[in-house]
């Protein structure tokens, strides 16, 4: 590791303006893990237009402390109100809300909040490792390896995602072909414009996801809990016991290696991340059958393991320019956005932001204790707001967000157009997240194709004749097969749902 | 159902990737690539839809998907409808608190003033956030005030 790039990096995240971002990230991040109805998706589609109007580096660390402060406030609700804020933190609810219910809510609420902060340090060290050496092999990449590279991340992240996987590969399918709508750059030709003007520049990215994940999952939202507020359950001491924190040390260590490996596959989340935890500490549990009625290590591991794979997401994002998962993807068009184009170059064309992003996860995660465990009354207090009061805000604020990219009224239509696809698509159980990776990748993923195609006079075989590029065909092929093993596909339906996790 | 959808949009893709010229290298066949796709969106739908006919023959069951409840996606569609028509004319203050108001009949109210209020509270609060604070070009006030 590179000590002088880190400490670079932290001259960029400790200036006044970044540190603001960074507490502005984390604190939203948190709050919309705590308030029911909105989730990391929708905040990032509706910030992402609003964050073009803050410098590139602000705009970032603002975004990713949305993203882990959204595990941190996911926690309190599971634990304080038996409602998981994020997926990754359904496991949480089991023992946590069970410690809670027996007066151990303080205990369990710090034990998640100091496991999360251990995990956030050392995966953002791993980050400052692992970033640069990736970076040197994926500079050493032609276009097959990187249609090989997209091929295994957008498979890989449907494989390794809930749901159906014809439906999701259907949908990433889908995705890719929204995302040539406009003019080709190559031969200057409008591609599927139906003669609008507007959609030569593309589908506007953040009026299709604003639609989509914001204006949908507020009509979904409401569909199911008709706006109402929670019951908290209440809690007095925030201290852990000795007892607690002694068992909380290995699985703590066990989460955050198993989240950050799971974090840097394609496809690995926080999800799976913190159900894998889960069921690692069962198994390695003296006593088992503690767990479900509030064994402290089914909330370290998890807990830890989440917060590990949340942050390892950044590491193929960052080195490879390839998002692991939807939320990734946003962020990659967030960095488009302000004219930088993904990959492994970003860490010597922008080394500011590069290494000022990772070393803000580190001040991020840190914040991120301050404001949930002393100030942890002040979201309990948001856990009683009303649905109803919030919802008209975030339609105005989802508004603002599509009509400011480009100040026209068309984007809003286009917005609306998305919003009710994707509420349809969701009540014919399609998962909506493998589109929106597939609208990020579809325009690299053909101008990737063509090079290679081009480049080797039109040979298909090309992309079996570099060795690289064979090994990522063969890895994405054992992914597949590995998948629709009987065995793993129960074991996939058990540890993920069969549900459509957005 | 699903297999149907991803059926129908396929062949929709395919139609007007057929519409698209054929370039004469790889560099500008532009409709190379979307008909590959096309054609992979079809095959998925019938995986679906095969899926499908062998659960109906096994269990009698048929994938209609989940019950539709219209009235918070079409009043949340009308509030952002009345953005994007109020904006020009009405400046940004009236626009967000219509589109507040208007929205806000996705969900049942306890009192008619709450709406109100929401609204107002909205607006104010956007307007300091995005115009003042973020300094979005946005119309205040209607035209001519």
């Amino acid at each position: 590791m590179d000590i002088g790039n880190l400490i670079y990096g932290f001259e960029i995240a400790l200036s006044w303006n970044n540190l603001g971002f960074c507490l502005i990230g984390v604190t939203l991040g948190t709050l919309i893990g705590v308030l029911p109805g909105i989730g990391p998706l929708a905040t990032f589609s509706i910030l992402l237009p609003i964050s073009f109007y803050l410098p590139p580096v602000g705009a970032l660390i603002l975004l990713s402390g949305v993203y882990y402060g959204a595990q941190y406030g996911g926690s309190i609700t599971s634990i304080l109100v038996n409602v998981p804020g994020e997926a990754s933190t359904v496991v949480t609810c089991i023992d946590g809300h069970k410690m809670a219910l027996q007066g151990r809510a303080g205990s369990a609420l710090a034990i998640a909040a100091l496991g999360s902060l251990f995990a956030g340090c050392v995966t953002t060290l791993i980050i400052a490792v692992a970033g640069p050496a990736l970076v040197k092999v994926a500079l050493m990449f032609g276009p097959e390896e990187y249609v090989a590279l997209l091929t295994l991340g957008l498979l890989s992240a449907v494989l390794l995602s809930g749901g159906s996987v014809s439906k999701s590969l259907g949908m990433v399918l889908v995705g890719i072909f929204l995302s040539l709508v406009g003019i080709d750059v190559n031969a200057g030709i409008d591609r599927f414009t139906f003669g609008f003007l507007e959609l030569s520049d593309g589908l506007g990215f953040t009026a299709v996801s604003i639609g989509m994940f914001g204006i949908a999952e507020i009509a979904r939202s409401l569909e199911e809990t008709q706006g109402r507020g929670h019951q908290v359950q209440k809690f007095s001491s925030l201290w852990p016991t000795r007892e607690d924190i002694k068992r909380s040390i290995a699985p703590v260590l066990r989460g955050t290696a198993l989240g950050t490996f799971l974090g840097i596959l394609p496809g690995g989340g926080g999800t799976i991340a913190s159900f894998s935890a889960y069921s690692l500490e069962r198994q390695v549990a003296r006593n088992p059958k503690e767990f479900g009625n509030g064994a402290v290590e089914g909330v370290a591991g998890p807990e830890s393991a989440n917060n590990a794979a949340a942050q390892a997401n950044f590491i193929p994002m960052l080195s490879l320019g390839i998002p692991p998962n939807a939320l990734m993807a946003l962020m990659m068009g967030a960095m488009i956005m302000h004219g930088i184009a993904p990959g492994p170059q970003v860490m010597t064309s922008h080394p500011d932001l590069f290494w000022g992003l990772i070393a803000s996860m580190w001040i991020g995660n840190l914040m991120l204790v301050v404001l949930n465990l002393p100030m942890i009354g002040v979201w309990v207090s948001f856990l009683s707001i009303r649905y109803i009061y919030l919802f008209p805000g975030i339609l105005v604020l989802a508004s603002v967000g599509a009509f400011a990219e480009s100040g026209r009224a068309f984007d809003i239509y286009v917005l609306i157009f998305f919003a009710v696809a994707g509420y349809v698509l969701t009540k014919m159980r399609f998962p909506i997240a493998p589109m929106l990776l597939g609208l990020v990748l579809g325009r690299i993923l053909e101008e990737q194709l063509r090079r290679a195609l081009l480049l080797s006079d039109g040979n298909w075989l090309t992309f079996v004749e570099r060795p690289i590029s064979l090994a990522i065909f063969i890895v994405t092929l054992l992914l597949a097969a590995l998948t629709v093993a009987p065995s793993l596909r129960r074991r996939r339906t058990e540890v993920l749902g069969d549900g459509d996790d957005n | 159902m699903p297999g149907l959808f991803l059926i129908g949009f396929g062949i929709f893709a395919l139609v007007l990737t057929n519409e698209l010229p054929a370039g004469s290298s790889y560099a500008d066949d532009v409709a190379l690539f979307p008909r590959i796709v096309a054609v992979g969106i079809v095959l998925f739908g019938l995986i679906l839809l095969m899926q499908d006919a062998l659960r109906y023959y096994r269990s009698g069951e048929l994938d209609l998907g989940d019950r539709w409840v219209l009235r918070p996606l079409a009043c949340l569609v009308a509030g952002a409808l009345a953005f994007a028509v109020l904006m020009q004319p009405f400046g940004f203050v009236a626009t967000a608190a219509t589109s507040a108001f208007v929205g806000s009949f996705a969900a049942p109210f306890p009192a008619f003033w709450q709406r109100v209020a929401v609204a107002v509270v909205v607006s104010a609060l956007a307007a300091i956030v995005f115009i003042v604070l973020l300094g979005l070009n946005f119309p205040l006030w209607p035209a001519g005030i």
